[in-house]
């Protein structure tokens, strides 16, 4: 395995070379929180952050985008998809995941979207191995974390004082050796476990996955959903926020006068009400109960029993958190688990 | 022949008349689709009804607006509630929980005001008197709405028009959420969106001025606000009752009916 380790006050000259080359995004502070945005300098990025408030999906699957415009003779135009080199900085595993995840539905299988493939493909990733473990975080019971197995063109480590820099592709190679630093030896990749152990055992919250879609089958009418509807707001917040979730709206807008128009695609939620409406106001999920368990159970069971069989029996949670630390009514996926366990 | 606009206003602030000619770069392809035949704040050309497309701004409050009313619905093949006052009462609403009274230590010449001089005593939405084809929530609705809203009733098809909650908006703009991370009363999760999450994105939590969304759960942000927030039972009830306390979701948080 090729690595490097470079002392910690060279990232900001490295992230300076980067920039020639890359549009890059970092981890920036957005009031209490963190947010994905463009940075010019590793002065901008804390790379400390907890998690960020939207994310990174958002990079290829952005919130609301343009597929065409028309016009009523029949012309019909595609937006240009602007070719600059894009490279995330910072991104944590189990953010990481959730795109291997996506790739999954995106870019192999059937129906790959274009759109999707060519944003990944000119957008470099460098991950960063979690040292520390938020509150909401369970991203190790769920094989995600806290350090990624691959998917990364770069992989940064804190080792104290110094970085280690593993390259995991050909355009990680490039960026290596942009860096100034030593080559790394057996010593500095024990360092890593080490540290990856360390992580470990801080997880506050672990969920047990064991025949996990039959526990959610079987318990379809458990009055725990009933519980949870009442509390549940509907607000969207845990959709919006999860970095897997994928469904999205379809919309025509016209233009006045009215000869013209777009198409647009827009993030969509299915703890939403009108997400699962159809023609003349029929509803397939119209309590909310029924779409809390939805959003539950398809996150943490029937990844591998359900239509989406690109996961391979994974679970199409990462155990970000996100869903847990920014609901308003304190739901709490772990905690349903348990419940529904029994614990 | 073009189809007849009017805009009309009943009990409100003219507030919502006031952003439909704030449209500026559409008004011209506006007037070039409609003949704007009532529209007192932009033109001195009025001309007497029936219209064929009628906005409709304020809430009814004397007998003579919903005689007003009613004769506008009769000649109109679309009646549009344009704002708040129109779709749920807003602030003028909440008078209806205000003794007589109390009003009259307020105001000195207390029955000079039409709504109280006629014994109409209530303010009401437009949907408590007639049938309402569509409603543009928001004090002011938002112009790309009252556009939408327009285009569909030219196109006669339903403009698309979004329900879901301030939260989605707000969420999308990547702002930290104001109710979980600083612990501040956001009415956001239970107000439809449309105003692209104004208020938070600048720091000030929702108000709620576009009314319940679709699925609001009132009871819940409720218990949230005097858990989480530290709000009194007054201050809940005001914050229900401020601009849609009449409408049945929000009804019960806002007091109980009246």
């Amino acid at each position: 395995m090729r690595g490097m380790v470079v002392p910690k006050d060279s990232l900001g000259e490295l992230v300076s070379k980067l920039s020639d080359r890359y549009k890059i995004f970092g981890p920036k502070r957005k009031g209490t929180e963190w947010i994905f945005g463009e940075v010019e300098s590793a002065d901008e990025m804390d790379l400390r952050y907890s998690t960020t408030i939207l994310p990174p999906r958002k990079f290829f699957l952005p919130t609301s985008e343009r597929l065409f415009s028309f016009r009523m003779d029949g012309r019909v135009e595609e937006p240009e998809e602007p070719d600059i080199p894009a490279l995330i900085f910072g991104i944590h595993s189990c953010d990481l995941n959730a795109l291997l995840l996506l790739d999954a539905v995106f870019s192999s299988g059937q129906f790959p979207l274009p759109s999707y493939v060519k944003r990944r493909e000119r957008t470099a990733l460098v991950a960063l191995t979690c040292t520390e473990v938020g509150d909401h975080c369970f991203c190790e019971s769920m094989g995600t974390g806290p350090s990624p197995a691959g998917g990364y063109d770069v992989l940064l480590t804190d080792l104290e004082g110094e970085y280690l820099m593993e390259s995991g592709s050909r355009r990680g190679d490039e960026i290596l050796a942009l860096a100034r630093g030593r080559e790394a030896s057996k010593g500095d990749f024990d360092r890593k476990a080490e540290a990856i152990e360390r992580a470990k055992s801080k997880f506050k919250r672990r969920v047990d996955l064991r025949d996990i879609d039959e526990l959610f089958l079987k318990n379809l009418d458990n009055p725990i959903w009933e519980r949870l509807g009442e509390k549940d707001l509907a607000c969207g917040l845990c959709v919006n926020s999860c970095p897997t979730c994928f469904c999205f709206d379809v919309r025509d807008k016209l233009d006045f006068p009215m000869d013209s128009g777009v198409r647009y695609k827009e993030w969509d939620a299915c703890v939403l009400l009108e997400f699962s409406q159809v023609a003349l106001g029929g509803n397939f999920r119209r309590d909310r109960s029924a779409r809390i368990r939805q959003f539950i159970g398809h996150n943490l069971g029937w990844g591998g029993a359900s239509q989406f069989r690109e996961f391979r029996g994974k679970a199409k949670c990462v155990g970000c958190g996100r869903c847990i630390r920014y609901c308003p009514a304190g739901i709490d996926l772990t905690e349903v688990l348990k419940e529904l366990r029994g614990a | 022949m073009k189809p007849k606009l009017a805009v009309v206003k009943m009990t409100g602030c003219a507030g919502c008349q006031m952003e439909v000619l704030r449209i500026e770069d559409k008004l011209l392809d506006l007037t070039g689709a409609v003949e704007i035949a009532y529209f007192y704040m932009a033109t001195s050309a009025n001309r007497h009804g029936p219209y064929d497309i009628v906005l409709v701004e304020g809430s009814v409050s004397t007998p003579r607006e919903l005689r007003e009313l009613k004769e506008l619905r009769d000649g109109a093949k679309l009646l549009i509630a344009l704002g708040d006052c129109a779709c749920s009462g807003c602030l003028p609403s909440i008078v209806n929980w205000v003794p007589p009274e109390e009003s009259a230590k307020v105001y000195e010449r207390f029955l000079e005001i039409h709504s109280r001089k006629e014994s109409f005593q209530r303010v009401s939405p437009l949907s408590a008197h007639v049938r309402v084809d569509l409603e543009l929530r928001g004090c002011p609705p938002n112009r790309d709405a009252i556009l939408e809203a327009l285009k569909g009733a030219l196109l006669g098809i339903r403009p698309f028009l979004r329900e879901h909650p301030v939260c989605v908006e707000c969420k999308l703009k990547e702002n930290a959420c104001l109710l979980v991370c600083e612990g501040r009363p956001c009415m956001g999760p239970v107000t439809a969106a449309g105003c692209g999450a104004a208020c938070p994105s600048n720091g000030r939590v929702c108000e709620g001025c576009y009314g319940p969304m679709s699925d609001a759960n009132a009871s819940s942000l409720a218990e949230i606000f005097a858990r989480r927030c530290g709000l009194s039972q007054e201050d809940i009830v005001r914050k229900f009752r401020k601009y849609a306390g009449l409408m049945p979701a929000f009804s019960k948080e806002a007091g109980g009916k009246i």
